[in-house]
């Protein structure tokens, strides 16, 4: 008997809410069909041609039904608490417990419902003019709007939550802010805006009492932009105080900071080095998703020394990663940089990797700006092959997102003249 | 012979400059000084360096020190070479222990250096790689072999006919190059050869990766496309694991063969095309045209001619030539200056059942060449995976095949024919089908090389 593939599952599954943690479980147990291991078709193999192990979540079932019941409680109780609070004329008690059932279906990667309930959180406060306690609620909206490349909004709930503590005198919330605008600055690719973004945090930070962690991470990110913009040695500075001001023997910490360095190294074409400092990173990041871009990032170094078989290995880790941590979000980037290796490696159906991609865009409702990622990634791989008609389509759907988005620096590369042929293809 | 670079780190002292002659005999010499024994041992495991000098005269260095520092550098090849600023028997017996050299007088010379250095490098015992290895680029048939040799001589005569050709044969075996190979026989070399690959193509692309499609023909059709077909008029069109394709996408392909002519998806006219088809399977068709997963009348079209390419289990005579030719090619991507393949490198590569065959063995040496520290790749530089049940099954049944380039092709065949008719426990009709040749030439070949059929069990 021929086992079912996660294509030919979600094929015969119709698109149900209350079926998703368990085709979230079923994804997670798919595994690459060990008889195609030698194929040329298995090193092409994607998440739709895996076999999930169904037996496995058949077995798991007990434990799946018991974390949604549990899950299902905690958010059924959290409303119960919101509606309660509000009853009592409790409208900052009700906000929380609203934010509460965000951060609950946030941290099972339910970002639209998330930000359900952070929007009626922050009407909450709007209607009861209570804003100045509605700090939290600011920042995580913000936090999940940017998630999903809804800048403006995001923008506007950082501008609210640094207006509100400005006015309260409360200089971490302040600085935090700043932060904030700063990195929405550097997504949109908005370099000056974002130094001046950090440079009003930075006063902020002074002003605090006590030692805050944007202490290091203002540093971090101005290194960043300095890498954006070529300065690199100011990059390198800017780094070195980030560490210098990091606290010490904490993973995450050294992840972020290995991670950065290795891409400051990359940029100035020292992929060995570079390499080094992304396995680096590797040996302290935590987080699953951490693990993913790390990966990413270190399979990106081996496919610029044309060790392409490792940079396949390695970005096949990472898959497996998000694959196996329920990351399923994060599994369009690796795609993309495997279609980059399969090309590399003259496959001629590499292409695969960039459809499936979109796929993943598209079933898992991802954010319009990683569909603009993969669509410039698929433009270039496109352009490389000779097809100059469709990347041309390809490469107009990526401006139209990013300018949907307001991504300046993104539209303004793609749209320069030879823009597709530079660094950043 | 030209001089050879090579760097001799010596660990001094403080006060010493740590510099001795730049040329002895034919080596020229990099001096490597290092003031302390920790760094010292420290660098040889990151970047082990051709030879280490250890002076006798230097307070850190005594036997347990040299004999660590011998046993990381014959990992990598090298060589630890002792000096002594006086005579002493006890670091003298050392030096002749750790590898038949002499206690070198300090200062040193270049004429007592020259033949340290010559007589002390190891050169494992192994094959040198030619300069002239690695060539043709990856699209190379490699392998001498009776075996590749058959394959040779098919793609030979069906080269140049514009016969449809199925190549057979497991995954990793090379079906792609030998449609390559093919292709470049054919009077169509000077245009397009085209390849896609059926399984790895989801069912919903492959319609249009085959036929091309019309802009706006479906959601995501942003711009015309030519296919596969279109892209390969004039050339070869390769199908590979054709035997994965649906019943739909079957029938439309019969009916393109039959027909020579596509019709792009949204599109209501046909395109004529002259594309001559090869296509390539590692499943048994028969097997799925029985199951009624694969057309019969397809298969027919597809196999006109049929070239079956070898496991590599079953052409262990071609893994020197194929070792040498990966290794070479792979030193020079990456830079690398492999010298050479140890022994034992081909020891162990003979024992592994390659179930992925010459891709498999092609990626065990890329890593190697990326994992080797030294100028010879060694055993330790090897990455094979687990070995697989079924092919270890399979091994156990042929047996391995272990011949020695110095074999003559009679005793390879011999050999071979014996392999074959203990793999079919005797039965000549089998083993002169696996074997590729008539049963009566099997018979004759037999009685030629005096094999028992007895003794093969029927």
């Amino acid at each position: 008997m021929t086992p079912l593939t996660v294509d030919e599952i979600r094929d015969l599954l119709p698109e149900v809410d209350s079926v998703g943690p368990l085709i979230e479980r079923i994804l997670a147990s798919a595994r690459p069909d060990g008889s195609r291991k030698w194929t040329v078709s298995g090193e092409l193999e994607t998440l739709g041609d895996r076999v999930p192990a169904l037996r496995e979540v058949a077995d798991q079932l007990p434990e799946l039904l018991e974390s949604v019941r549990a899950h299902l409680e905690q958010l059924y109780r959290e409303v119960l608490e919101a509606l309660e609070c509000l009853s009592r004329d409790d409208p900052e008690g009700s906000a929380q417990h609203l934010l509460g059932a965000a951060q609950l279906e946030r941290s099972v990667g339910r970002l639209r419902q998330a930000g359900a309930f952070t929007e009626s959180a922050v009407r909450l406060t709007a209607r009861f003019r209570i804003r100045e306690r509605a700090l939290p609620i600011f920042f995580a909206g913000a936090r999940i709007a940017r998630t999903e490349g809804r800048w403006r909004e995001a923008e506007h709930r950082y501008r609210e939550a640094g207006r509100i503590a400005a006015a309260t005198e409360d200089a971490p919330s302040a600085a935090r802010a700043g932060v904030g605008l700063g990195n929405l600055a550097i997504d949109r690719g908005l370099w000056q805006l974002a130094l001046q973004r950090f440079q009003d945090a930075e006063r902020w930070v002074k002003a605090a009492r006590e030692p805050l962690p944007e202490r290091w991470h203002l540093p971090l990110n101005r290194s960043i932009v300095a890498r954006e913009e070529g300065r690199i040695h100011d990059a390198e500075r800017e780094l070195e105080r980030a560490r210098s001001l990091a606290p010490g023997g904490e993973a995450e910490a050294e992840a972020i900071l290995r991670n950065a360095r290795g891409q400051l190294l990359r940029d100035r074409g020292r992929v060995e080095e570079a390499e080094l400092a992304f396995r680096e990173a590797l040996g302290h990041a935590a987080a699953a998703d951490a693990q993913v871009t790390i990966s990413s990032n270190l399979a990106d170094a081996l496919l610029a020394q044309g060790r392409f078989l490792e940079a396949g290995e390695v970005a096949r880790t990472a898959e497996e990663t998000a694959l196996s941590n329920s990351v399923v979000s994060r599994l369009p980037e690796v795609y993309s940089l495997l279609g980059r290796v399969a090309e590399a490696r003259g496959h001629a159906d590499a292409f695969v990797f960039f459809e499936r991609a979109l796929e993943i865009v598209d079933a898992r409702k991802l954010p319009e700006l990683e569909r603009a990622r993969i669509l410039e990634a698929y433009a270039s791989y496109l352009l490389g092959k000779g097809d100059e008609e469709a990347a041309a389509a390809y490469r107009d759907r990526a401006v139209r997102i990013y300018r949907t988005l307001e991504y300046e620096s993104a539209v303004q590369r793609l749209e320069s003249p030879g823009g597709e042929e530079e660094g950043k293809w | 012979m030209g001089t050879e670079d090579r760097r001799l780190r010596v660990l001094i002292n403080e006060e010493s400059e740590g510099e001795g002659p730049e040329v002895a005999g034919d080596f020229q010499i990099r001096w490597e000084a290092v003031r302390s024994t920790s760094a010292f041992l420290e660098g040889l495991q990151d970047d082990p360096p051709a030879f280490a000098l250890l002076s006798c005269g230097h307070d850190g260095v005594d036997v347990p020190l040299v004999e660590q520092v011998h046993e990381v550098l014959t990992e990598s090849g090298g060589a630890v070479l002792l000096s002594s600023p006086r005579a002493s028997l006890e670091w003298a017996v050392l030096a002749r222990r750790l590898g038949g050299g002499a206690l070198l007088a300090e200062p040193l010379s270049q004429d007592e250096l020259a033949p340290e250095l010559e007589g002390r490098i190891e050169k494992p015992e192994g094959i040198p790689i030619p300069s002239d290895a690695g060539g043709g680029g990856g699209s190379r048939l490699v392998g001498g072999g009776p075996q590749m040799m058959r394959v040779v001589r098919a793609v030979a005569q069906v080269g140049d006919s514009p016969a449809t050709v199925l190549l057979t044969g497991e995954s990793g075996t090379g079906k792609e190059l030998v449609a390559r190979a093919l292709h470049w026989a054919s009077p169509r070399r000077d245009g397009p050869f085209v390849a896609i690959n059926c399984a790895a193509v989801p069912e919903h692309l492959l319609e249009s990766e085959f036929f091309g499609h019309e802009r706006g023909a479906f959601t995501g059709a942003v711009a015309m496309k030519r296919g596969r077909f279109e892209r390969a008029d004039g050339g070869t069109l390769f199908l590979d694991e054709v035997g994965d394709m649906s019943l739909i996408l079957q029938a439309k392909l019969l009916r393109t063969l039959e027909e020579r002519e596509i019709e792009r998806v949204g599109s209501e006219s046909g395109l004529p095309v002259d594309v001559r088809i090869l296509a390539a399977t590692n499943r048994a068709l028969r097997e799925r045209i029985a199951a009624g997963k694969f057309r019969d009348d397809l298969y027919h079209r597809l196999a006109v001619a049929e070239i079956h390419l070898p496991p590599l289990r079953d052409r262990m005579e071609d893994l020197e030539e194929l070792v040498i030719h990966f290794v070479s090619r792979f030193s020079a991507r990456y830079g690398r200056s492999v010298r050479g393949v140890g022994l034992d490198v081909f020891r162990r590569l003979r024992t592994h059942p390659w179930p992925g065959n010459v891709r498999e063995l092609r990626n065990v040496l890329d890593q190697a060449v990326l994992s080797c520290r030294g100028e010879w790749i060694r055993e330790g530089d090897l990455k094979l995976g687990e070995d697989s049940p079924s092919l270890s099954l399979h091994l156990e049944r042929a047996g391995p095949a272990g011949y020695s380039p110095t074999d003559s092709l009679e005793e390879v065949e011999r050999d071979h024919i014996n392999r074959v008719l203990e793999f079919t426990g005797g039965a000549m009709k089998e083993a002169a089908e696996i074997l590729g040749i008539h049963r009566n030439t099997l018979t004759r070949k037999v009685r030629l090389y005096g094999l028992s059929r007895e003794e093969n069990g029927r």
